[in-house]
């Protein structure tokens, strides 16, 4: 797989859509991170760290439809494919690049988060490990919504899995809350615990992320017409 | 032998209500073929493959001496192509499309590039949303073409252009031709276009080939018969031979067969031949699906 | 020098094109614009020039060649052959036959040089008519 190309591949994609992403990935986190920090013990802060959670969740569901979906509506996939690439480059481009720009909301999120704990009561530093599991179960959603987007290339079933995404990507607090091993009690505590359990969870998100990655490429691979 | 710049051996493909149905085709470097056949005949299809936008069902496809699909990424190193559902980017500009193919195609030239420009008359910060339909079939032949690829593979190059716009292209389109090892595989409604620049014509339809020959031949063999046939005479029954609706003395005759002994059979069959007519490509695409399909002329 | 430029071909001519391009060029070498051992354009020039297939000039070369009005040399590519008239001589010798007997004829009966010269171009412009 060519690393060049790739990185071309991406930087189109970026170029093209840089205004949603601009808005999407760093105006709104930025929206929501200000009321955090600033908004005491009010709503506003509530608000705030509702807006920060959204804004990754928006992402799993508006960068497949972007970036793949109107690649084939816009009829701009023959062009790409005419150039010298191949599946592999292009599925690489598609799925990194929209990796890198969740990635920038998260590393936002993650240079904000310290200071946010700091002030607040409700929050404290042992909510580390917990926000981790909760980050990872965004990606393995983000990573099934585009894997399935980029081997149907079907409207229809993106928006489908977009929308259970988004909708499991809320469930996580209550789910997180209510099954064993209840690790929203992490959130809490003053201690950061990285224990037995919470490393099990991140293991299997990663597990579970990289092979529906493989998935993804090997059936791309199969694939028989790339209009 | 000179290298064949394409060379499909039984190309099959099959969707759910058409089937290409074992293609065999070749093009030798240097060479201009005009794909002709109606449309739905397959002549996308064919194109696609070729380039890899899809996979055959059966049989093998070399594009410069290399298999499709498996060498496809260096097959398209050297390879223009451009069709007419094929779309650019709205919002960018004409010279961001430039700039990105240049970035993955190695062998751009970007003088060539500026030449395009001048020569097809367009202006590179202009994004692609604002373009006549024209200027976007230039724009997009014109990122096919920077790279001087060896083989440009072209799906209805000249639909809606204007006369000038059509001519800038053709001629841009012979100028490839003036390196030797250099050839154009291209599809066209319009059969004044493909008369005109085609060394070899291929006829397709319905999935199957149904003739490719080199186009001076191939005009040849096709001539109109303007027959006087008296109320005593009837028409012989001659291979290759076709007759036209009437009734009166007044018939016409077409074949994709003529040689002048057909003259002295209808002159012993008591009927005068008024004139032997050679037929425009336009007339010759009518006649063969009429004849393939069973149509009468 | 022999120039593609010093080609036109025309739509609503109704030959072959290949036959439209040797039109020129007998044309071209008749009125001596293109002159006897001149170096003609490349096939390919040509082609390119012309907006038409290599392979449709490749054949009025070829035919051109036929009829003595061009040669060919490998390597050399394709010049106007050094006497154009050469191709044309037993032609003019024909003519000249004919009109030798056409005025011994017109002697016998006893026409003048005027009356024969009249009736020539009489039958000269039909023909020209007929041939269109």
């Amino acid at each position: 797989m060519n690393v060049a190309m790739t990185k071309h591949l991406m930087l189109k994609d970026l170029y093209l859509h840089r205004y949603p992403i601009l808005g999407l990935a760093l105006a709104l986190p930025v929206a929501g991170i200000a009321p955090a920090l600033f908004g005491g013990e009010t709503m506003w802060r509530q608000m705030g760290l509702t807006i920060l959670n959204n804004s990754l969740i928006y992402l799993i569901f508006f960068l497949p439809i972007a970036t793949i979906i109107m690649e084939r509506r816009n009829h701009t996939l023959p062009f790409v494919m005419s150039l010298p690439v191949s599946y592999k480059e292009y599925t690489a481009a598609k799925l990194i690049g929209s990796l890198v720009v969740f990635g920038i909301t998260c590393l936002l999120a993650v240079l904000a988060l310290p200071a946010i704990v700091a002030r607040s009561e409700q929050l404290a530093r042992g909510v580390w490990p917990v926000l981790a599991v909760i980050i990872g179960v965004y990606v393995v959603l983000f990573v099934v919504t585009l894997g399935i987007c980029l081997v149907t290339e079907s409207f229809f079933w993106t928006m489908v899995l977009g929308l259970l995404s988004v909708v499991f990507a809320f469930l996580v607090f209550p789910l997180l809350e209510s099954i064993p091993p209840h690790l929203i009690e992490h959130w809490t505590s003053e201690r950061i615990v990285w224990d037995g359990e919470v490393i099990v969870v991140l293991g299997i998100e990663v597990l579970v992320s990289m092979a529906v990655i493989a998935g993804t490429f090997a059936l791309q691979k199969r694939k028989k017409d790339f209009l | 032998m000179t290298t064949q710049a394409l060379r499909l051996v039984g190309l099959e493909k099959a969707y759910p209500d058409f089937k290409l149905d074992g293609i065999n085709l070749e093009l030798p470097e240097g060479s201009v073929m005009g794909l002709i056949g109606p449309n739905g005949a397959g002549k996308s299809t064919t194109m696609r493959i070729l380039v890899g936008l899809v996979q055959q069902d059966g049989g093998q496809a070399f594009v410069l001496g290399r298999s499709m699909p498996s060498d496809q990424v260096a097959v398209k190193r050297d390879v223009g192509f451009a069709s007419e559902d094929m779309r650019l980017y709205a919002q960018a500009s004409i010279r961001w499309h430039m700039d990105f193919v240049r970035s993955i195609h190695p062998d751009w030239d970007e003088n060539h590039a500026q030449a395009l420009l001048q020569r097809f008359d367009l202006q590179p910060h202009h994004k692609v949303k604002g373009l006549s339909h024209g200027q976007r079939v230039k724009a997009t032949l014109l990122l096919a073409l920077a790279h001087r690829p060896k083989l440009l593979i072209l799906d209805e190059p000249t639909v809606g252009l204007d006369p000038v716009a059509r001519h800038e292209v053709l001629g841009e389109l012979m100028d490839v031709l003036s390196d030797t090892d250099r050839s154009i595989l291209f599809s066209s409604q319009n059969t004044q276009d493909v008369e005109q620049i085609s060394d070899i014509i291929t006829f397709i339809d319905r999935g199957r080939l149904i003739e490719s020959q080199d186009k001076e031949s191939y005009l040849d063999s096709w001539r109109r018969l303007r027959l006087e046939v008296p109320t005593s005479a009837s028409l012989p029954e001659l291979a290759g031979v076709v007759y036209g609706r009437g009734k009166g003395t007044l018939r016409v005759a077409t074949t994709n067969r003529f040689e002048p002994a057909m003259t002295q059979a209808f002159q012993s069959a008591g009927i005068t031949v008024q004139s032997v007519e050679p037929m425009t490509l336009e007339e010759i695409f009518l006649a063969t699906v009429h004849l393939s399909r069973g149509v009468p002329g | 020098m022999a120039l593609p430029d010093d080609i036109v071909l025309s739509q609503t001519d109704p030959r072959p094109m290949y036959q439209q391009i040797m039109g020129r060029v007998k044309q071209l070498v008749a009125l001596g614009d293109w002159a006897p051992g001149q170096q003609m354009p490349s096939i390919r020039q040509l082609a390119v020039a012309l907006q038409v297939s290599v392979i449709t000039v490749k054949r009025a070369y070829l035919e051109l060649e036929r009829e003595g009005v061009i040669v060919t040399r490998q390597g050399k590519g394709s010049m106007v052959v050094e006497q154009p008239g050469a191709s044309l001589r037993p032609h003019r010798e024909e003519l000249r036959e004919h009109l030798v007997a056409a005025a011994r004829l017109a002697a016998k009966l006893g026409m003048s040089p005027d009356e024969l010269a009249e009736q020539l171009v009489e039958i000269h412009n039909d023909t020209a008519e007929d041939s269109r």
